[in-house]
């Protein structure tokens, strides 16, 4: 006896039903592609955010992999100096034996430090040391416009008194180029130092922190106002690709011993509770989902409702339970593909455009997140791949939960259909 | 081997019993009481029959053709369909045997709206899994047969009442099944139609030696028929085989 064939026919029945009533397809597209549209748009968003949380802290606080000395790390937050990384050692010659490791691209000393400004009306800012033109080879240091960030002159030259400062910073203490900034700050031996570097250069990096309270000098000549020797207070590593930075870590820890802590960029605070809530956000996309579903269901048995004699007709016909299941999930199935599909294409071209227009979220919310490490511009994440994901998502969940009132029609017997 | 006895049994000289009731009783639940729609029915029906089952609304004999069908199962007694007892066999095996073995034809025509005419009608034969070319011979034999060869592309709703059971009978008949039902396949049609319909099923019935069992009240298809069973208060009442 013939037992099975016609899945096609069958696929062929249920993708023809869905237009029977465009109205009621219309509203069941609507549903699923409303949720789809708002996972694609707002994982986009987060995604975007995460990236750009990640990128800034990269490029201005730890590299892939930052290195400071024990001591530095208990009282990081006075950023002393009087704590170089291994007792003081030449940070080229551990730049040098860093730079063997594999997976890594460069190594760069970097000095933070406070000082206090005098015959200024902003009192307080960091002095931050960096060997500028081979940072600024490296990175990109306004990651909005993905430039140097240079908007007025230049940057210090080696060993100049010079100083480039944040165009906010510019704007409050009102000073401009060739102004010089008479400042006091402490160094390495606890002695008071007097500086007065000269502007060359107003940069915007768009990152509020940076732009308000850095004045950017160049290393060598502040590791010479704060007497540090050959030292660095901080070694900064960068790699080929962010997935090698634990094994980078693993191995910069062995060469430079205890005494020393080498922090992953993913150690960062801002960094792991966001990646630590992102599992949160999957829960609330599968609430979105669950939600916009129901529509689905609700139609579902509405439709068996209304096709009971149909059913009956399929049982004649010698259908099984499992062919005529069949028909009613793949119904389902369809309305949320589409649907879903709907949702993805509007959602991928919001998210297409937030990823060349971003989103200006410090002109949203002023200071109030000045403690994250959050770029003002936050550009979507447009990713084929979370789309497909949001895509793949709509239609499982709909479908799984739109099976249960598919299977309903299996129970359906042929005789009481027929009857009605 | 099943080719030579449809020849057989267009001939008339070979008789195969399709349909084998013995004392058949079917006991529905209906707002709390019992309700006995048949009462130990026994009947049989051979190979190439052409018979009509009669009587008044709820005297058993729609009730009757769906335990034929297979669509229901029955209280007591046993009912063989093709040589099967369908009283022993699960859901899925008599929807197996519905595919495999048993047409019918229904008052309300019950066609697949969105399928075109020729996909009704191939609809089964797709089910039973058969190749694509000896379907697409099938239904264009089927189709030139029941009059609707240049109405292949043509969905139900476009077509009449006569012209939609036109398609339902070959939908039943395209699978060369042991036997046809038909539930008031007239009533929904005019005389002139009805007539017509009927026509064609003697025709078939003569041709392909196919068996149709009818449940009617309407006296045409009773005249039509070559044996006519009465049915009252779910017993037979008479059997004549004209």
């Amino acid at each position: 006896m013939h037992s099975q064939g016609g899945t096609k026919t069958l696929v062929k029945i249920a993708y023809r039903n869905i237009w029977r009533n465009k109205r009621r397809t219309a509203f069941c597209f609507a549903a699923v592609g409303i949720a789809v549209f708002f996972i694609a748009v707002y994982s986009g968003y987060i995604g975007g955010m995460i990236s750009g949380i990640r990128d800034l802290v990269q490029v201005f606080d730890l590299g892939h992999v930052r290195v400071v000395s024990e001591l530095y790390e208990a009282e990081n937050e006075y950023m002393p100096v009087q704590y170089p990384v291994a007792d003081g050692k030449d940070w080229r010659e551990l730049a040098e034996s860093i730079k063997k490791v594999s997976g890594v691209r460069a190594v760069f000393p970097r000095i933070a430090t406070m000082a206090t400004l005098q015959e200024s009306t902003v009192k307080h800012a960091v002095l931050w040391g960096l060997n500028i033109e081979d940072e600024m080879a490296a990175n990109t240091f306004n990651l909005t416009n993905r430039d140097d960030g240079l908007i007025e002159g230049r940057y210090p030259a080696p060993g100049a008194n010079e100083c480039a400062i944040g165009h906010v910073f510019a704007e409050k203490a009102g000073l401009k180029i060739g102004d010089r900034i008479p400042l006091k700050t402490v160094s390495a031996q606890f002695s008071d130092r007097m500086w007065s570097p000269v502007i060359t250069g107003i940069f915007n990096y768009d990152y509020i922190r940076f732009d308000e309270k850095y004045i950017i000098v160049d290393f060598e000549r502040l590791q010479r106002l704060l007497v540090m020797g050959e030292g660095t207070q901080q070694l900064i590593i960068f790699a080929n690709e962010d997935r090698l930075s634990a094994g980078i870590t693993a191995e910069v820890q062995n060469i430079l011993g205890d005494g020393s802590v080498v922090t992953e960029w993913r150690d960062n605070y801002w960094v792991a509770v966001m990646e630590s809530v992102a599992p949160l956000y999957t829960a609330m996309f599968l609430i979105f989902l669950i939600v916009a579903s129901f529509l689905i269901i609700n139609t579902v048995v509405m439709i068996i409702h209304e096709r009971i004699k149909e059913i009956g007709m399929m049982g004649c016909l010698g259908m099984t339970r499992r062919e005529i299941v069949t028909v009613f999930f793949f119904e389902s199935l369809f309305l949320a593909a589409f649907g879903a599909l709907t949702g993805v294409l509007i959602g991928g071209a919001v998210t297409f455009l937030g990823a060349h227009y971003p989103i200006r979220f410090g002109d949203l919310y002023g200071d109030t997140f000045s403690e994250m490490p959050m770029n003002n511009a936050i550009f979507t994440e447009f990713s084929l791949i979370k789309l497909f994901q949001a895509w793949l998502m709509g239609v499982v969940i709909a479908s799984l939960f739109t099976l249960i009132p598919s299977l309903k029609s299996a129970f359906v017997e042929p005789v009481e259909a027929l009857r009605r | 081997m099943r080719e030579i006895h449809r020849i057989l049994v267009i001939k008339g000289v070979y008789r195969m019993v399709v349909i084998k009731a013995e004392n058949v009783t079917k006991d529905y639940a209906l707002d709390g009481q019992v309700v006995n729609a048949l009462r130990g029915v026994s009947l049989e029906f051979g190979s190439g029959e052409f018979s009509a089952i009669a009587g008044p609304s709820g005297s058993g004999k729609s009730t009757f053709l769906h335990l034929a069908g297979c669509l229901d199962t029955i209280t007591g007694g046993t009912m063989t369909v093709d040589g099967a007892d369908a009283g022993k066999m699960s859901k899925q095996e008599l929807a197996l045997l519905r595919r495999n073995k048993i047409g019918f034809i229904f008052q309300a025509y019950n066609l697949i709206p969105v399928l075109s005419v020729e996909e009704n009608i191939s609809f089964p034969l797709t089910l039973l899994g058969i190749n694509k070319k000896e379907i697409k011979e099938r239904t264009a034999k089927v189709l030139k047969e029941v009059g609707l060869a240049d109405m292949a592309k043509r969905r139900p709703k476009e077509m009449s009442g006569g012209q939609q059971q036109r398609v339902a009978i070959a939908r039943a008949l395209i699978k060369k099944p042991a036997i046809i039902l038909a539930d008031e396949p007239t009533a929904n049609l005019d005389s002139t139609i009805g007539r017509e319909i009927l026509e064609l099923m003697v025709a078939l019935n003569k041709s392909e030696g196919t068996t149709f069992i009818f449940s009617t009240h309407d006296t045409m298809v009773m005249d039509y028929a070559r044996r006519l069973i009465r049915i009252r208060d779910g017993q037979i009442e008479s059997d004549v085989v004209k």
